[in-house]
């Protein structure tokens, strides 16, 4: 879709009205509740560990670039070293993407401020490795086994390469916490990973992290999207069932001729 | 009798064992069931080259991939060009996720089309790669004016003036996208190109068998018309086109290679369970 | 405005930008600290807003040509993001050397592997740059030696060592602990199989038609990955494009204090 439809138009802004309004309710007190996370409940966990073994903290914020993504990864680490700077525990965010690299400094640095520890911080401990995945794992894979971290935290966009940097922390003994909205790599992570945040877990973890009302105010927000959505799909379903189209053709979309290639499974359907 | 816990360095030498094996001997293995997803690619690029439509159409031949995915989408591309050449369709190479994909794509199919007599420039051409970060808005721009959006192919050459481009200059003119890919780049084909003419492409997807997983919703919807899955659907692929190539042999690897996973998961929670039962009865 | 410019035209558009590049960053530099905030949403508003309004602007004209007031602006503006990713490269290879470059100096631990990394880069530039400059042979020669003999093929032995580690997480992972972890186990071990050949000919007796076409390994993994997988992964992903439709929002309005949400409005 290059261009929005009449309906597109109509529920991104409805979408969008729904989440900001929750925000608003929530700057102005409301009170709002989120249930447990056990993946973020563990990083206080992990950040603990790392303290009584005297070994380092790895981040990463994955292979994405300025996006949405990586800068919910960053919010995170950002969390993670601070909570880690207020212990003395030493931090290293290697980064993949070079245009991250100032903001990544800048946010690690402002978390040792706000931790009180600003002479702990070394801009040698964000740096860059390299904007090539199978690079990028290698020289990630060779921190960990050189500095020996007793836990990694892996958010953001992740590849093929997730594999290799889960599995060296495991062959290190670190405590892994990984959370990615790249779906592909979810179960390679709940295979290696102590921890794992799975799905809209992922744009959760700021509000659990900090309980910021902008925050929590826009994941009720989604959520009530969400339950829109959901009655949505359980009334399409039912009325599929009776074979009554929910509305013909809502988003106007144009037949595929080429759909008629595509022959249904044997025994499946 | 006791299942030891395997060292880690056991297990690697294991499956070194049994993936290298099997290509350098030839170890027998039946040949595979070909699966919808598969059946229908090929039905695609059957129904594509003969309808009169679109079998003058141009294919595009996305190569998003690199050396790492090298088993698994090189397999896949050289079974599809064979097939496009078979047909005697035009075709252009394109990539724009990875650099390598030029120059993998570029490679593989000089070497398919000089075996199949097609000349660079009349009946294929390389477009080159282009920058990820600009492909959504050159996407747009092509659907209007592909010689404008994309200036010149991989040896600098106007596309303008290439003999094979000047029947093809919008999205109209195209008549099957295959994408070749170890990430989810099909989703801006679909986004911005697919349907953005007055007929919707044909458009088919050749992933990785791990990407695999996030496109069969794509598969089920109808935005993709047919799709290899990795490594094992490029041996379906050959088996279909009766032209047994790296895949097949390969597969022979592949096979065992998950026999002896499930093999050491069976060993692994056999050992647990006696451990289990060992403490249970220490402690009774 | 955003024509290509060649000869004497380039040169003055780029001497230009590079003046109004300058007295831009020292007008940012004056700016009092109590309207930087301000300054900073009003500049990432309008940069939203640009591709929002474009998105969401009734388009006028023929099917296949369909355009509004803006649509001829996002090429040009989504030059800028390549523009602003060159300038990055270069402050990241920056820091990559001057890091590398002081443990060699030092000769700290590992300083060797610092100075293989500090030379393979500087053969790497010569070879990928010099083959597109340099006519002499020994180039090309270095940069198919580079870059197709030891780069791609460092490349794909890295994407191999994935599948040694696929094994070593299976066997640690795949233990029957809980229900879940059960049902995780069974129809891994069913996809697993029924992906090969050597599974599929487990059940190829089998007929594959009617109710028993079923029992078929292949079928089993083919309605798992279909009718279990397949709708899971577009919940997630209902799930993960609210989240970022969100996140998007609050990051284009403002809606948090400082960077990364750190401070309340």
């Amino acid at each position: 879709m290059n261009h929005a439809t009449w309906p597109a138009r109509v529920i991104l802004i409805v979408i969008s009205a729904v989440i900001v309004w929750t925000v608003i309710a929530a700057q102005r007190g409301k009170k709002l509740f989120i249930r447990r996370i056990p993946g973020l409940t563990a990083i206080d966990e992990a950040v603990g560990r790392a303290v009584e073994m005297g070994r380092g903290i790895l981040l990463s914020s994955g292979l994405g670039g300025i996006d949405v993504v990586t800068l919910q990864a960053l919010a995170i680490c950002t969390n993670i070293a601070s909570a880690a700077a207020r212990y003395g525990t030493k931090v290293q965010m290697p980064i993949y993407e070079a245009a991250l690299l100032p903001i990544a400094e800048d946010a690690i640095s402002s978390a040792y401020n706000k931790a009180g520890r600003s002479d702990a911080f070394s801009s040698d401990d964000v740096r860059y490795l390299s904007n090539q995945q199978f690079a990028y794992a290698a020289g990630v894979a060779g921190m960990i086994q050189r500095e020996q971290y007793a836990a990694t935290f892996l958010f953001g966009t992740f590849f093929a390469e997730s594999l290799i940097m889960a599995e060296n922390a495991n062959m290190v003994g670190a405590i892994q916490v990984a959370g990615t909205p790249s779906t592909t790599q979810i179960p390679f992570f709940i295979a290696s990973c102590d921890y794992v945040i799975i799905g809209d877990e992922y744009y959760a973890a700021t509000a659990y992290l900090t309980r910021q009302p902008t925050l929590l105010g826009s994941m009720i927000g989604q959520d009530r999207v969400k339950i829109a959505i959901l009655v949505t799909v359980m009334l399409g379903f039912l009325l599929t069932m009776v074979k009554l189209p929910l509305v013909k053709n809502l988003f106007e979309d144009k037949d595929m001729p080429a759909a008629s290639y595509y022959s249904p499974a044997k025994g499946g359907k | 009798m006791r299942i030891p816990q395997l060292d880690r360095r056991v297990l690697y030498l294991l499956l070194a064992l049994v993936v290298s094996i099997p290509l350098l001997v030839n170890v027998p293995l039946p040949p595979p069931a070909i699966t919808p997803p598969t059946k229908s690619f090929y039905e695609t690029i059957e129904t594509v080259s003969t309808d009169p439509k679109t079998k003058d159409k141009l294919v595009i031949i996305s190569c998003n991939f690199g050396s790492g995915t090298l088993a698994e989408n090189l397999s896949q591309l050289e079974a599809t060009l064979n097939h496009i050449v078979s047909k005697r369709m035009k075709f252009a190479i394109f990539a724009f996720n990875d650099p390598q994909g030029r120059d993998l794509g570029g490679s593989t199919a000089q070497r398919i089309a000089d075996k199949a007599g097609y000349k660079y420039g009349e009946d294929w051409v390389n477009w080159g790669f282009r920058p990820p970060q600009g492909i959504q808005s050159l996407l747009k721009a092509m659907v209007n004016d592909l010689h404008g959006a994309l200036g010149t192919d991989v040896k600098g050459t106007k596309l303008s003036t290439i003999p094979v481009m000047a029947n093809y200059k919008k999205a109209d003119d195209v008549g099957l996208i295959i994408e070749f890919a170890a990430a989810d780049t099909v989703k801006y084909w679909v986004q911005f190109f697919q349907r953005a003419g007055t007929t919707p492409i044909a458009t088919l997807f050749c992933p990785t068998s791990v990407m695999a997983n996030e496109a069969y919703p794509m598969l089920e919807t109808g935005q993709l018309q047919g799709m290899l899955v990795g490594l094992k659907g490029a041996n379906e692929f050959e088996t279909v086109m009766k032209r047994p190539g790296f895949a097949t042999r390969a597969s022979a690897s592949l096979s065992y290679s998950h026999l002896l996973i499930i093999l050491l998961i069976i060993l692994g929670n056999v050992g647990m369970i006696q451990d289990r039962k060992r403490q249970q009865g220490a402690t009774k | 405005m955003f024509q290509v410019q060649h000869g004497a035209a380039l040169y003055t558009h780029l001497a230009g930008a590079a003046v109004v590049s300058v007295i831009l960053f020292f007008a940012l530099t004056l700016v009092p600290t109590k309207l930087r905030r301000p300054l900073i949403m009003a500049v990432t508003f309008a940069a939203g807003l640009f591709y929002a309004l474009e998105f969401f602007w009734p388009v006028s004209g023929p099917e296949s040509d369909q355009k509004n007031f803006l649509t001829s602006y996002i090429k040009p503006f989504s030059d800028i993001t390549t523009v602003l990713q060159s300038f990055a490269l270069g402050l990241g290879v920056y820091s990559l050397v001057s890091i590398h470059l002081r443990k060699v100096a030092r000769t700290q631990s590992g300083w060797a592997y610092s100075l293989v990394l500090i030379v393979s880069m500087i053969v790497m530039v010569i070879a990928h740059i010099g083959k597109e400059y340099i006519k002499a042979p020994w180039v090309h020669q270095l940069n198919e030696f580079a870059y197709s003999g030891l780069m791609k093929s460092l490349d794909a032995t890295m994407f191999s060592i994935i599948a040694f580690y696929i094994v070593s997480a299976a066997y640690r992972a795949f233990r029957i602990r809980s229900t879940e972890a059960t049902i995780l186990l069974v129809s891994a071990g069913i996809i697993m199989l029924g992906q090969v050949a050597i599974g599929q000919a487990i059940t190829n007796a089998i007929p594959n038609e009617g109710l028993t076409a079923n029992l078929r390994v292949e079928n089993m993994a083919n309605w798992i990955l279909k009718k279990v997988n397949s709708p899971a992964i577009m919940a997630i992903d209902f799930g993960l494009g609210v989240g970022g439709l969100a996140t998007a929002l609050r990051l284009w309005l403002s809606l948090e204090r400082g960077s990364y949400f750190e401070e309340e409005l």
